[in-house]
């Protein structure tokens, strides 16, 4: 039998704890590294590993998806025979209309299509990973060890052990064990939520009462017997699940020799690309330590930061710590520290965003995902000029000047819209995909309307100043 | 400009004539026969890049302060066969001024008033000026490359000085307009120097310099690849 070609990537993921850069696209479809989308390293690694036939299955937004992705022509994917599909949740006859329920339940809703496929494995992927692995090493130990299931292991921080799936191995890389999110990890090997399956197994094994991949068919895998092995995989691999490990990751990229390197000519990462000029430096730049893409006009000074495609930096404007995405226009004066700027935002002259030396305040509305210093602004929002914007601030997508009431906004404080904008949509019913939290987030809808149609301004607890 | 509108019917009746040139056996036949011949005067950039220094001229003006021609205007991309390639890395060393950095380039020394493809490494020290450096062009740390076209995959050595000292004045080496050019493949060693207005020929080796040296107005054959080492 030939080597496996086939792969279903999971990318239905919300990607809730990314705050605003996933509130309109699907975390798969969030932008990296510049000029990259999260799914393209998946992609790539499926083409780069000789996969042709790849279903991705979408569930969250996925038209940000759907025109990434198109028809595959970047990854040569535009194929006759095979190449990539899109799936959506969609529905049938004598088969009750409901989403995705979790990564198990999306698979299974799609098993026709593995009937059909001449192969008897099957690379079950997360389209939400940033990593690089040629995944025909992983399929030839399952093959080898005549597994059911082999599950892609990577040893982590036994600190950082709770956060994951984590298998203990015997000396046979079988799995004898699985915590999911364990108090008291037993081991420090955590599942990457990538897997081999056999193609029987997995007709076996999926079935309506086990939607979930980690939380319900591995463990009733391993107590019905079956043969389930860990992959050891020890190259880089990143989550960047949520906005600190996302910038993080970012800004690991800057070091000489990053532990992701994106200009290995052997295992190149493709992505979906508009034709732009070169970046064009001018004569009072500065530019330091920094990934500047095409189609870029730095007039001003840019220091550990990553520029998409398209952005434009104006004399004196600084753009430090920061990761600014596709056509964001900087104007003279202003000053990005630790910023992450969605596309199409306008920073007017003057303006601030990151000030003071209060890293610590977290957001008012989101303390659990903006806690560590970075302001996020939202997709074309507008930045008055002069306007004064502290740390751990959201700025909504779209606001205007008007929506905002002072041009001073404290550190963890947020500026919604005042008025809901034609393009407002209020996503309603359950939503699954390869985020775990998800399933907990459906069970508890999302209660998301509520509160962001209200004007405000807020900011963090009374007597905080910024310095 | 050489860029014609026919009407279909008189171009298929001058074509009947089994004409070579379309100047001196279409168009000017039409003229001397009182046709029609009408010119459109066009008010924007064009250029020939027919020559040397034409070329280098073009891709210099398009760092200047105001270049006349907007390699940037959204409503007029130009479209190329691109490889995919990452964003640029500035690392901490970069000093980038009034110059085009295209993707995939990697920059730790200096760069000024210059044109960088795809893939270009600058190490740190290297300093580039005036220059055009085609894609995936290596410069090595503390190399200086000045007034010089570098095509394609060349390798700048360590230390090595291009297009340093005088212009030289001489009828053969005058179409260079005192710049230097260095052919695909080629390597220059590290530490070497090269003159002004001297040509390193398509797969230069080590070898081919002499003390490390080319003098300026000097030139280096193209060597093919299977070609044994001189």
């Amino acid at each position: 039998v030939r080597a496996s070609r086939y792969a279903f990537i999971l990318a239905g993921g919300e990607g809730r704890r990314l705050c605003l850069l996933s509130e309109k696209r699907a975390k798969p479809a969030v932008p990296f590294a510049g000029k990259y989308r999260i799914i393209d390293f998946t992609l790539s690694n499926c083409v780069n590993s000789d996969i042709h036939d790849v279903m991705v299955l979408t569930q969250y937004n996925p038209r940000s998806l759907n025109d990434h992705i198109g028809a595959g022509r970047p990854w040569d994917l535009d194929r006759s025979t095979g190449g990539v599909r899109l799936m959506q949740p969609y529905i049938s006859r004598n088969r009750a209309a409901e989403w995705y329920r979790g990564t198990a339940d999306a698979v299974l809703q799609n098993l026709q299509a593995i009937r059909d496929w001449p192969s008897d494995t099957v690379l079950i992927l997360a389209g939400d990973h940033i990593y690089k692995m040629d995944y025909q090493p992983f399929v030839a130990q399952h093959r080898r060890k005549r597994a059911d299931v082999t599950i892609a292991v990577k040893q982590v921080p036994i600190g950082e052990a709770h956060r994951f799936g984590i298998l203990a191995l015997d000396d046979t890389d079988a799995v004898v064990e699985w915590q999911e999110k364990p108090r008291q990890p037993k081991s420090d090997l955590a599942s990457l939520g990538i897997y081999v399956f056999s193609k029987r197994a997995l007709e076996h094994w999926l079935s309506d009462d086990r939607p979930d991949f980690g939380g319900n068919v591995i463990p009733a895998m391993l107590a019905g017997g079956a043969r389930v092995f860990g992959y050891r995989f020890d190259g880089y691999w990143q989550d960047v699940g949520t906005v600190e490990s996302y910038w993080r990751a970012q800004m690991e990229l800057l070091d000489d020799h990053p532990p992701l390197d994106l200009y290995d000519r052997s295992w190149v990462i493709h992505t979906r690309s508009e034709e732009r000029a070169p970046a064009r430096i001018g004569p009072t730049a500065n530019v330091h330590r920094s990934l500047v893409s095409h189609g870029c006009l730095i007039l001003g000074t840019v220091e550990r930061s990553i520029l998409s495609p398209g952005v434009r930096v104006d004399p004196g404007a600084v753009v430090r710590d920061s990761v600014v995405m596709f056509d964001t226009h900087i104007r003279a004066g202003a000053v990005l520290d630790r910023a992450i700027i969605d596309k199409e935002v306008s920073v007017g002259p003057n303006a601030v965003i990151g000030m003071g030396n209060d890293f610590t305040t977290p957001n008012r509305h989101e303390p659990t995902r903006l806690n560590t210093g970075i302001t996020v602004v939202g997709k074309r929002a507008i930045i008055p000029a002069g306007a004064h914007i502290g740390r751990n601030v959201k700025i909504a997508e779209g606001v205007r000047p008007s929506d905002f009431p002072s041009k001073h906004v404290k550190s963890g404080g947020s500026v919604e819209p005042r008025r809901p904008r034609p393009t407002d949509q209020v996503t309603s019913g359950p939503i699954a995909g390869v985020d775990a939290e998800i399933v907990t987030v459906s069970a508890a809808g999302r209660g998301k309307s509520g509160g962001r149609r209200t004007p405000r301004t807020t900011s963090g607890p009374a007597g905080h100043r910024d310095r | 400009m050489g860029v014609y509108l026919f009407d279909t019917a008189v171009l298929r009746g001058a074509l009947r004539a089994r004409p070579v040139n379309l100047v001196l056996d279409v168009l000017r036949p039409l003229v001397e026969a009182g046709e029609r011949v009408m010119a459109y005067e066009f008010q924007g950039y064009w250029e020939d890049v027919g020559t040397v220094g034409a070329y280098y001229r073009a891709n210099l003006e398009l760092v200047a302060p105001e270049p006349r021609f907007a390699l940037l205007d959204p409503r007029w991309p130009i479209l190329t066969r691109d490889e995919e390639r990452p964003p640029a890395q500035f690392r901490d060393h970069a000093v980038v001024e009034e110059s085009l950095v295209a993707n995939g380039s990697r920059v730790d020394g200096t760069v000024r008033r210059s044109v960088l493809f795809s893939g270009v490494v600058v190490e740190r020290g290297a300093e580039i000026v005036e220059s055009v450096i085609l894609p995936d062009v290596h410069v090595g740390a503390g190399a200086r490359v000045e007034r010089a076209i570098v095509d394609k995959y060349a390798r700048v050595g360590a230390g090595a000085q291009l297009g340093a000292g005088p212009p030289v004045d001489s009828p053969e080496t005058a179409w260079l307009e005192g710049l230097t050019l260095v052919g695909k493949d080629a390597v220059v060693p590290p530490g070497a120097r090269v003159g002004r207005s001297v040509v390193i020929g398509v797969g230069a080796r080590p070898t081919d310099y002499e003390n490390g040296e080319l003098p300026a107005g000097s030139a280096v054959p193209n060597r093919s690849w299977f070609e044994e080492a001189p």
